[in-house]
């Protein structure tokens, strides 16, 4: 019991130090953001023709009902040079046929590149137009498999993953292309910001009116986001030890995911795994490089509203991480991957995946410790306290700086809706996260299959949710 | 251990008091200014849009709130205006003391002020501001230089180009972005100063940048040093021979032929050989071009296809044979290049 003491003890005091170090990292590296965002030398280049092209690659599996809008709504982002590709993953609905009568597309003769294998591709289709749009038909292989045939195809140096049923804001690739502006020759990827969608107005592709969700499980995810992407992800950015780059929204250089071997088909954490890969091969080939996290580009997504959903999407996340880390393990604690092997990855061991059993199994040795006397009442909650109110510091520190920032919900209302989920989430909702985890883990070991989660849309068309049990599993949970 | 975790948790609700007092505070704050600035901007924007289409004057801002929002909207104004409706602005904006007062900023000790004096600068700046820029160039911040050395090549004369080419070469490794914004600018408004950082002894990060400007904007005069390029470093060449297609300079094919057929060189600077050949569409490097469609390497082959496609009717009789008579292959790239 002693002894359980003192490593929860040891757990928790290094808990609270790397997480208050990350959460200052990340106030200095978004000060930082802020003085060279406004620079006229990044105006300059973004409308010059240094800048660096990009190729945006939407991977569709039954998106029928909004696959014309999204595209269109791409087509017209704010960026100098841009194409897009569409890769229709095999789709059972008309998803082709709708981008191919509202585009105006035809068949045209492309080679197959041989870069990063892939299911084959069945047809290509181009416009007659001088628009930038290829779309790309291809046998069912996941949304990984999908985005390699999409990198194959691509003709720009930098490609971006982006959801079909997500909605980027108009400058968000001006604001992503501003690291491979800033340091062209190491920069090989940037990730964007992700909020949660529900709640706010959406018309034709775009969000009119940004508002926090009505949902309660959808609002516990917003202070989840919040915590994730302001308070930890850019303060690993700010160390270069970022692992995760959103599935949602993510820009690499085209070369350097080639190099790494493409995302790989046969983990459900792609999105990671493919992170912690490019830090690994620019490491080891000696190359020197950054991968950057910027928080004002904004890609706008949906959030699960029903348990069901959640559930499945944490314990898929949880899956993805412990695979990735089974994959990398060897870059555990190796110095030559310097931030990644000495502090990321261990982090990432330590509380994100051990992290769930680590603070239920908390809960339960304390319970334990105070039904046999060890410990009082008071003591109990005194402890239960400390755990609830340094979280709360966390999430109100991510705020503060999400409100110096971008201070996307300007209302008072908003911010009292903050607090008070911030409270409340300790109170049931992270306990419930962490047992899916776990299941997640659980599952790991099973090797089970999952289902696909289903979405109210974030467009006012009604989209056609995908059927549960199929390849569309593969394409709809992402990170954050 | 009780009493220790108490003062803590104690220490903790401290800590969320305060923080949550921070929060509110600095958000009130923001909103203050957000509606002073919203109340002033868009009469602002009104007296701009007047004063450009030649009907008003703005008088002189009256209080420090006024006159920073009138330097945020002229500013951004300044960003898409151009000619006449550009200097009228700017006149104003040195009517009012806006250089004497960025002048004074870039000698502050804060380096946000400094940054934002040069900024101020590089949206208004005359020849008149050379003096003040050629001081900001011995900045301790390096984007502080950089911007005063953009802007001194954008309104400077060739008396400050040398300062301006040791700038880009002092700030290359630490400020890249910086860096390659003032060789863009060296390459726009004085073009022949971009000669200085193309050759051999140059470090390579600040060539690498200059070749990329200088086939970018299709500087043809050039179009030598971009040759005399492709026999060095292949990042370099790689760099070269794409701006060499841009450029279209048929001088260019015999040393392009050359990078092309050089099995040894890497690959993108072969594929950007290639695919240069094509761009400048000289019919002289059909037979070269031919020789790479049964490369070995995917890119190179797929380049030739292509490139075959641009030099005229020998390029397109030789995918017509390659499309019929070829390997499987080899007949789908042709194949694909004529439908293209």
């Amino acid at each position: 019991m002693i002894f359980y003491a003192w490593a929860f003890f040891a757990f928790f005091v290094a808990f609270v130090a790397l997480y208050s170090a990350l959460l200052l990292l990340s106030a200095a590296e978004l000060r930082r953001y802020a003085a060279r965002e406004s620079s006229s030398a990044t105006r300059l280049m973004l409308r010059s023709p240094l800048a660096p092209p990009i190729t945006l690659i939407v991977p569709a599996y039954n998106e029928e009902a909004g696959i014309a809008d999204s595209v269109r709504s791409l087509l017209a982002l704010d960026y100098p040079q841009l194409e897009v590709i569409v890769v229709n993953d095999g789709s059972t609905d008309g998803t082709l046929q709708t981008i191919t009568e509202v585009f105006g597309l035809h068949r045209v003769r492309r080679p197959t590149p041989p870069y990063l294998p892939h299911e084959p591709v069945r047809a290509v289709y181009a416009p007659r137009s001088q628009l930038r749009l290829l779309v790309l038909d291809k046998d069912n292989g996941g949304k990984a498999d999908a985005l390699n045939a999409g990198i194959n195809f691509a003709d720009y140096p930098l490609v971006c993953s982006v959801d079909a049923d997500s909605i980027l804001e108009q400058d968000a690739l001006t604001k992503t292309a501003l690291p491979f502006i800033e340091d062209p020759a190491a920069t090989i990827a940037v990730g964007g910001m992700v909020r949660v969608a529900n709640g706010c107005t959406i018309e034709r592709g775009r969000v009119i009116d940004a508002n926090l969700p009505h949902s309660r499980l959808a609002m516990f995810q917003v202070i989840d986001y919040l915590r994730a992407l302001f308070g930890t992800r850019t303060g690993w950015s700010a160390i270069n030890g970022l692992l995760i780059i959103s599935g949602a929204f993510g820009v690499f250089r085209r070369d350097a995911v080639i190099a790494a071997g493409g995302y790989r088909t046969d983990t459900v954490g792609e999105d990671m795994e493919l992170v912690t890969r490019l830090h690994r091969t620019c490491r080891d080939s000696g190359r020197r490089y950054r991968i950057r996290y910027v928080v004002h580009p904004v890609c706008w997504t949906e959030a699960p509203e029903k348990v069901r959903d959640l559930r499945r999407q944490r314990r898929r996340w949880h899956r993805g991480c412990a695979e990735s880390l089974a994959y990398h393990w060897r870059m555990m604690l190796n110095p030559r991957y310097r931030a990644v092997g000495l502090l990321a990855l261990p982090a990432m061991l330590v509380f994100e995946v051990l992290g769930p059993v680590i603070e239920l199994s908390g809960y339960v040795v304390t319970a334990i410790a105070f039904a046999l006397g060890v410990i009082s009442i008071d003591f109990f909650l005194l402890l239960l306290a400390l755990a609830i109110l340094y979280g709360l510091i966390l999430t109100l520190g991510a705020a503060a700086l999400e409100d110096a920032t971008a201070n996307r919900y300007p209302a008072w209302s908003d911010l009292r809706r903050i607090l008070l989920y911030a409270v409340a989430e300790s109170l049931g909702y992270r306990q419930l996260l962490h047992i899916w985890r776990i299941e997640g883990f659980w599952q790991l070991i099973r090797k089970r299959e999952w289902g696909a989660m289903e979405r109210k849309g974030l467009s006012r068309t009604p989209p056609v949710a995908p059927a549960p049990n199929t390849p569309a599993a593969r394409h709809t949970l992402r990170h954050p | 251990m009780t009493a220790a975790v108490a003062g803590v948790d104690a220490a903790l609700c401290l800590m969320i008091v305060v923080l949550i007092q921070v929060i509110v505070v600095v958000r009130a704050a923001a909103i203050r200014r957000k509606v002073r600035y919203n109340r002033l901007r868009p009469r602002t924007e009104a007296a701009i849009a007047d004063l450009v289409s030649g009907g008003g004057d703005i008088p002189e801002p009256r209080s420090r709130g006024e006159r920073a929002v009138l330097h945020d909207v002229a500013i951004e104004a300044l960003a898409d205006l151009q000619g006449s409706e550009r200097d009228q602005l700017v006149s104003l904006l040195r009517h009012h003391g806006y250089p004497a007062e960025a002048a004074a900023g870039l000698r502050a000790a804060r380096r946000a002020k400094r940054r934002r004096a040069a900024e101020t600068l590089a949206a208004i700046a005359t020849p008149d501001d050379i003096p003040i820029l050629t001081g900001g160039l011995g900045d301790r911040d390096e984007l502080v230089q950089a911007t005063c050395a953009r802007v001194l090549a954008e309104v400077g004369g060739p008396e400050v180009t040398d300062a301006v080419v040791a700038t880009v070469t002092r700030t290359m490794t630490r400020r890249p972005g910086a860096a390659v914004a003032v060789v863009l600018a060296i390459g726009m408004h004085n073009s022949p100063a971009l000669g200085d950082l193309l050759g051999p002894d140059v470090p390579a990060s600040v060539r690498a940048t200059a070749i990329a400007v200088a086939g970018q904007l299709r500087l043809a005069e050039h179009a030598p040093a971009l040759i005399a390029c492709l026999g060095d470093r292949d990042d370099l060449a790689t760099s070269a021979a794409y701006g060499l297609g841009r450029i279209g300079d048929a001088r260019a094919v015999p040393e392009l032929a050359r990078l092309a057929m050089a099995t040894e060189r890497a690959l993108p600077a072969r594929v950007a050989a290639v695919k240069a050949l094509g761009a400048i569409g000289d019919p002289a490097a059909v037979d070269v071009v031919r020789q790479q469609l049964p490369a070995a390497e995917w890119p190179v082959a797929a380049a030739a296809a292509a490139a075959l496609a641009r030099l005229g009717e020998a390029g397109l009789a030789v995918l017509r044979n390659t499309a019929t008579s070829g390997r499987p292959e080899l007949a789908e790239l042709a194949g694909a290049a004529l439908g293209q």
